[in-house]
């Protein structure tokens, strides 16, 4: 299909490709990548000025260290000739290196049939290629999947909404995962593609889209070259290669809205909502976007049933799904578990503690909150785990085991959502960098008011959610930030 | 099916800033103005809709029943707002004259008795007076992007645009240029949109 | 207190909605654009936005002049009024006026009915002849009618459209801005044909740059690839159209490759432009059922030539071809120059023809005589380019030009200006005293837009108002209401009653317009200031408004193929002497010669010289840089400009703006050539060469001894010796 403004869209993948051939890209590289593609200078500045990993130079003479929340908590540091990076993924071995690497096998440490060994044939699709359009959307229906990204919206309803508009639509597989913590997506492409693979031929299958992206982190090389090899080997399944976009980092390019500006070579901000992607999204196409492991999880529906798969989780949120265990745990890697089950469970699966008692649990990363370890017993389940915060989210936990590490933690996040903010809106350009402040300043007065206002005002879930890990910190350990 | 805002009978047509504003109440809305679809950026025209605070200027009035522009947790929460946006401005620098909607922070500001001191301000300072028609004071803006929209949305020429982001955000013509290096025709949209006067016209109407 | 006054913007043909804000001393404070305005959605450019200081520019004039002594000197109305009323009729039969397309509809339509009841002569005319005449002469004869077909907004919803001899960016920006939107947002197709790369060329999916000239060959060329696809709309062509064997047959005598030789554009690029003319993808959100369409831009760069005429038929013979007519998302649009050129010629101020193009045939007399008591004469009149030459002949002798400056406008200005100054009596009606005005006996001060009460049509044949925001300056007065007042002196000794020059109101001068003028006979300013501006033809008060014609037939029945084939492509060609093209144009920040915005300080500023645009093959020989003076000499005269050395022209070929920036104006060098069928001149080529450096000023000894206008010297350009 031809699509407008191609100039446009041609712009994120010459940034990246700019970045990978000379480094970090200044005005003047922009200006140039701008009139290469007839598109105003400012129009290219704006985007490329937004992706943090653009401001990087890539040939760098230093050792790069990730200090992520899990590394950081194990005590990662930038040393001389070292140069500190933000979470590299890869979190199950904390502290680690800071590049990409391929996800190791050993890391899935629980595997149910999201991560059971890639099958043979293709009877997922088959089936799905069996019961017709009306067939999958009534499978899906009954299987009650549930976004996996961290919504948790029905899948059925989304295609529904999205088909219902009778005109060509865009369907969108967001596999940034850019939450500090998270990396299931990546040991799902890295380790189970054929199955994503799967999974992405029945979405087209049912939903017929005029265009079909996947949006991939643009640091995910491992899952980029696996992802890349099975489209290649199996791409007699697809009717039509997707188009492969990469970003250029940011974590609120999980924001979808965002995500499809980045698409569009647009600056990567949250769009007003409504209309909703699924009314107007990809060039104003009604778009479907979902998440790598809702789209793997659509083998795993039409291989074994609907009934099946509702057999796991609970009725209201059915099925398995990948949680990123990381930090003071025996084994932090990727399990796959039913939706509903404790935290204390996932805790004892992972071993239990490391060395010392756990005291504290990340739940939902930067757009969560920490649990204490008296509240372990809460089920894992779409929503607020807790009011102050912590919520299952995409699925990442981090074990803490020391109220300096939670202080820590929580400081390095208020940090993270003040610098990750992408400046659109004020509550969360103005409000985060204060909040982060009054925070590590112990100077608290009208924090709370600051982070209502965040949490209300704030365009999108960035900056709603940004206030989660200051305030269960504060409530849970309020002796920390005296 | 009804809709009322602060208990008047409005019209339950386009977003509910039309129907506030249709219903003769009063309410900052410094991101949007009546030639630019929604932005999103400023969050100061938050109401109360059906018990939830919704940013009115994209919200469809057609999905709702009862808005209060008024409460004490609405008008506290756009008062921080406010709050937060007066403190992207040097003191001062919102007295100087500017285009037809130059007054709307100010105002808003003055209407919800907002702290100007509320916040460490935090205001960015470059100035460009490259262009012959109007001259751009960064100390005012509050990077509500209708400048922005106007140029890209409006007018389609993209001479200016949001670059960086987070707190680096700033209004920039061409790639890190001036004015007058862009490709600037000098419609003055952007002027005409800018709810402060950090986009001001020059002696153009001079006598 | 600001009071915000929503009126029309006076400079281009595209009529955006602008709110004057008027501060409490009366000045004009802030101009606002106007969301509410159809044409322009809430768009202006820069001159709308700053361009309307001229209104209180102290060159205003600001009470009548009469010449005494040989010097234009202040007078009462009077005076300066008895004065013309005692003169004029000396000149019956030997009398031409020039109407302006910068006044109203109303201004326009007293002055057609002056000069047609009171002069007794249809000798009245204006610029459309110097810029679309071509157009119109075509499109009367192949549809009927002579107006844009369509609408701004089915750029947006059309599949593809060619922007063609014409540069929107700079002369209609407006338009630019809602081609640009439709492009981006919607991914509309652009097919940009220029000899000179524009602005827009940035998004064009084709972009064709032919031979000046060569217009005709390049759309038969395009013709003639439709036809070797196949993709030619047989129903449209069955259907609707006739002539279609012979025009067929004089296509088909070259192949594709032979016309794109002709044109010297690519044979591909010819192709590819043709087959996405014909069928153009579906732009985002076109309805499933319906077919695309094609919407044809174009501007002086198909009418500016000795073969306007048959270029203007070659690009409908296109419109024809492909079915682009009839239905929303296509269209023809020639892209009006003026606020109110649409609206000039729909008052009447054309000389073959009343209010409303009625032809001068018995029942219309008869029906206009019922109206006003006399008939207007039967005879054809003068067209403005053949007034001016016949001035030199002898047949005209006096002449009444109402907002008009000829002298700025006219090709071979030492030509047009030996012509003015020949005149015996020449009555000048403006709101500057601009080079033409200096050469007047008498001067009457007009108001501006901003003073007055009308309307402006604009080039999407949509009436719109134009309202009073600011007190008359000095003693000026409507342009309608001097007319009037005129008349009403020389009514009696032309036998018709002076009651036909008594007008209440601007609106009630409309009103007489709109009785005798059936496709405006739904419209009044009362329903405009209602409705908002309306598209005509509007025929009843019940009546919408016409934003798409031709949807079942044309005026005239079946569309007429008119066979055309390529002629020479001008009437003075490069050689050794002078080996360059000379094209001419406007850039963004004046309009037009500048007689307005070089009164406008900002947009002075920015450009205040005039640039010569020159490929760098060109520049080279010559040693010129970018920024050096240079001298431009034609057969005809010279200027002085800055040089622009830029790949965006063709090598052999310069680009001139025609606004007249420190004395220096292209129309010094343009040639007094003309196409046979419309009168336009051939400003957009002839044979100039250039040098570096600015040749010496001379004066004019001849000076004229006329008030000197502040910043605007009397001519002084003489005729290069031995070339004349």
């Amino acid at each position: 299909m031809d699509l407008p403004s191609a100039a446009r869209s041609g712009l994120l993948p010459a940034l990246v490709e700019a970045h990978t051939r000379c480094g970090a890209i200044d005005a003047s590289e922009a200006g140039r990548i701008a009139a290469g593609l007839r598109m105003p200078a400012a129009l290219a500045w704006e985007a490329a000025s937004s992706f943090p990993d653009f401001e990087r130079e890539t040939a760098r003479g230093a050792e790069p260290v990730c200090v992520g929340p899990a590394c950081l908590a194990a005590g990662a540091i930038a040393g001389p000739g070292q140069v500190a990076v933000e979470c590299q993924h890869r979190c199950f071995e904390a502290p680690a290196a800071g590049e990409d690497a391929p996800f190791p096998e050993s890391a899935i440490r629980l595997a149910g049939p999201l991560l059971a060994p890639e099958d043979t044939d293709w009877r997922g699709l088959d089936a799905a290629r069996a019961s017709g359009r009306d067939g999958v959307l009534a499978g899906l229906e009954r299987s009650g999947l549930r976004g996996r990204g961290g919504a948790y919206f029905p899948v059925a309803s989304k295609w529904s909404a999205a088909l219902a508009r009778e005109r060509p639509l865009a369907l969108v597989v967001n596999a940034e995962e850019g939450e500090p913590g998270v990396y299931k997506d990546r040991a799902l492409l890295c380790r189970r593609p054929r199955r994503f693979v799967e999974g992405l031929a029945i979405a087209i299958e049912a939903l017929a889209p005029a265009v079909t992206v996947i949006f991939l982190n643009g640091r995910a090389q491992g899952a980029m070259e696996s992802m890349r090899s099975a489209l290649e080997s199996h791409g007699d399944i697809l009717p039509a290669a997707p188009r492969v976009v990469r970003g250029g980092g940011g974590y609120v390019l999980g924001e979808e809205t965002t995500m499809l500006n980045a698409i569009e070579g647009r600056k990567p901000v949250p769009r007003v909502r409504p209309p909703f992607p699924v009314e107007s999204g990809l060039w104003g196409m009604p778009t479907v976007v979902n998440n790598v492991e809702t789209i793997a999880s659509l083998a795993v529906i039409f291989r074994e049933g609907a009934a099946a798969f509702r057999a796991r989780g609970t009725a209201a949120a059915p099925g398995t799904r990948l949680l990123s265990v990381s930090g003071a745990v025996a084994r932090p890697g990727v399990y796959e578990v039913e939706m509903g089950v404790t935290i204390a469970r996932v805790l004892e699966m992972a071993g239990g503690p490391a060395a010392r008692p756990i005291v504290a649990a990340l739940a939902g990363g930067p757009s969560g909150g920490f649990l204490p370890e008296s509240t372990f017993g809460t089920p894992l389940l779409p929503g607020q785990l807790h009011a102050t915060g912590a919520a299952l989210g995409a699925g990442g936990l981090l074990f803490l085991d020391s109220p300096a590490a939670v202080r820590k933690t929580a400081l390095y996040l208020a940090e993270f959502n003040a610098a990750e903010s992408c400046g659109k809106c004020t509550p969360c350009r103005e409000g985060a960098p204060r909040a982060h402040e009054m925070l590590a300043s112990g100077n608290k007065a009208g924090l709370e008011d600051l982070l209502e206002v965040m949490a209300v005002a704030s365009l999108c879930g960035l900056g709603q959610m940004a206030p989660g890990p200051i305030r269960s910190a504060l409530h849970f350990w309020p002796e920390l930030f005296a | 099916m009804s809709l009322t805002v602060d208990g008047i009978e409005a019209p339950a047509e386009g977003t509910l800033l039309d129907a506030v504003l249709a219903a003769g109440i009063g309410l900052p809305h410094l991101c949007t103005d009546d030639n630019l679809a929604a932005i999103g950026a400023c969050r100061t025209c938050l109401v109360e809709a059906d018990g939830r605070i919704v940013a009115a200027c994209s919200a469809p009035a057609s999905q709702f029943h009862q808005v209060a522009t008024r409460g004490a947790v609405v008008e506290r929460i756009r008062r921080g707002v406010l709050e937060l946006t007066a403190a992207m401005v040097s003191p001062g620098s919102l007295d100087r004259p500017g285009g037809p909607h130059a007054g709307e922070l100010a105002a808003a500001l003055a209407s919800h008795s907002a702290r100007l001191d509320r916040y460490p301000h935090r205001t960015r300072t470059r100035s460009d007076a490259t262009n012959t028609f109007f001259s751009f004071h960064e100390e005012a803006c509050i990077l509500c992007g209708r400048c922005v929209a106007a140029c890209q949305e409006l007018q389609h020429i993209g001479a200016i645009g949001m670059a960086g982001r987070g707190g680096a955000t700033r209004v920039t013509p061409g790639a890190d240029a001036t004015f007058a290096d862009s490709i600037c025709t000098s419609c003055g949209s952007c002027v005409a949109a800018c709810p402060t006067p950090a986009l001001s016209p020059r002696e153009a109407f001079a006598p | 207190m600001t009071r915000r006054v929503p009126t029309t913007c006076p400079y281009c043909g595209v009529g955006c909605g602008i709110v004057l804000n008027v501060d409490d001393s009366g000045r004009i404070a802030w101009v606002d654009d106007d969301p509410a305005n159809l044409s322009s959605v809430g768009m202006l450019c820069v001159k709308g936005r700053f361009g309307a200081t001229f209104v209180n520019h102290p060159d205003r004039l600001t009470t009548p002049l009469v010449r005494r002594d040989g010097v234009l000197q202040p007078a009462t109305w009077d005076e300066a009024l008895d004065l013309v009323a005692r003169r004029l009729p000396e000149y019956r039969g030997r009398f031409g006026s020039f109407a302006s397309a910068k006044a109203t509809n109303e201004d326009a339509f007293v002055q057609q009915k002056f000069v047609r009841l009171v002069m007794g002569t249809n000798n009245i005319d204006h610029c459309t002849r110097l810029c679309h005449s071509p157009s119109v002469e075509a499109m009367l004869q192949q549809l009927g009618s002579g107006a844009t077909s369509n609408s701004y907004a089915d750029f947006e919803a059309a599949g593809c459209v060619v922007v063609i001899g014409c540069d929107p960016g700079s002369n209609h920006p407006v338009i630019a801005s809602r081609l640009r939107r439709a492009i981006d947002d919607r991914g509309v197709r652009l097919v940009v044909v220029n000899p000179r790369r524009i602005d827009l060329c940035d998004r064009a999916q084709v972009f064709l740059q032919p031979e000046p000239g060569a217009d005709v060959a390049l759309f038969n060329g395009m013709a003639r690839a439709i036809l070797d696809a196949g993709v030619e709309d047989r129903d449209f062509i069955a259907s609707r159209t006739e002539g279609y064997a012979a025009w067929e047959a004089a296509v088909l005598e070259l192949t594709v490759e032979q016309h794109a030789a002709l044109a010297a554009v690519d044979a591909g690029l010819l192709r590819e432009a043709a087959l996405l003319i014909a069928r153009p993808p579906a732009p985002v959100g076109h309805p499933p059922a319906g077919r695309p369409g094609t919407c044809l831009l174009w501007g002086m760069g198909i009418t500016q030539h000795t073969q306007g005429t048959a270029n203007a038929h070659a690009l409908i013979n296109l419109a024809l071809l492909t079915g682009h007519l009839g239905h929303p998302g296509a269209g023809i649009s020639p892209l009006r120059g003026q606020n109110n050129v649409q609206g000039c010629g729909d008052s009447g101020c054309i000389p073959d023809s009343l209010p409303g193009y009625q032809r001068l045939d018995e029942g219309n007399l008869a029906s206009f005589e019922g109206a006003w008591g006399a008939s207007p004469p039967a005879q054809p009149g003068l067209k403005a380019t053949d007034m001016i030459e016949r001035i030199l002949a002898g047949d005209i002798r006096a002449m009444y030009i109402v907002g008009e400056n000829p002298l700025l406008s006219e090709p071979n200005l030492h030509h047009a200006t030996m012509a003015i100054q020949a005149l015996d009596f020449l009555v000048v009606q403006d709101i500057f005293l601009h080079e033409t005005a200096a050469l007047a006996d008498v001067v009457l001060p007009a108001c501006s837009f901003a003073e007055k009460d009308g309307t402006f049509t604009n080039s999407e044949r949509r009436v719109q108002r134009v309202r009073p925001a600011i007190a008359a300056v000095g003693e000026s007065r409507p342009d309608w209401e001097i007319i009037c007042d005129l008349a009403r002196r020389m009514a009696p000794g032309a036998g018709v009653a002076r009651g036909q020059f008594e007008y209440a109101s601007a609106a009630g001068v409309f009103d007489e317009l709109a009785r005798l003028t059936p496709f405006l006979r739904g419209l009044s300013h009362e329903r405009l200031d209602r409705e908002g501006g309306l598209q005509w033809p509007c025929p009843t008060p019940g009546h919408p408004g016409s934003p798409v014609l031709y949807a079942e037939s044309f005026p005239r029945g079946r569309g007429l193929f008119v066979p055309v084939r390529q002629g020479s492509f001008a009437d003075e060609t490069p050689d050794a002497d002078y080996a360059l093209i000379l094209n001419t144009g406007r850039v963004l920040y004046h309009w037009h010669g500048g007689t307005l915005t070089r009164r406008v300080r900002g947009l002075l500023a920015r450009v205040d010289t005039v640039p010569v645009a020159i490929h760098p093959d060109d520049a080279a020989p010559a040693a010129i840089s970018g920024g050096d003076d240079v001298t431009v000499y034609s057969r005809r005269g010279r200027l002085r400009g800055a040089a622009v050395v830029t790949d965006a022209v063709r090598p052999g070929s310069v680009f001139v703006p025609f606004v007249k920036l420190n004395e220096s104006a292209a129309n010094f060098l343009t040639n007094n050539a003309y196409d046979p069928q419309s009168r336009i001149p051939e400003y957009k080529v002839c044979a100039v060469r250039i040098e570096k450096g600015h040749a010496a000023r001379r004066r004019d000894a001849a000076a004229t001894g006329a008030l000197r206008p502040q910043g605007e010297a009397a001519i002084d350009h003489e005729p290069v010796p031995g070339h004349e």
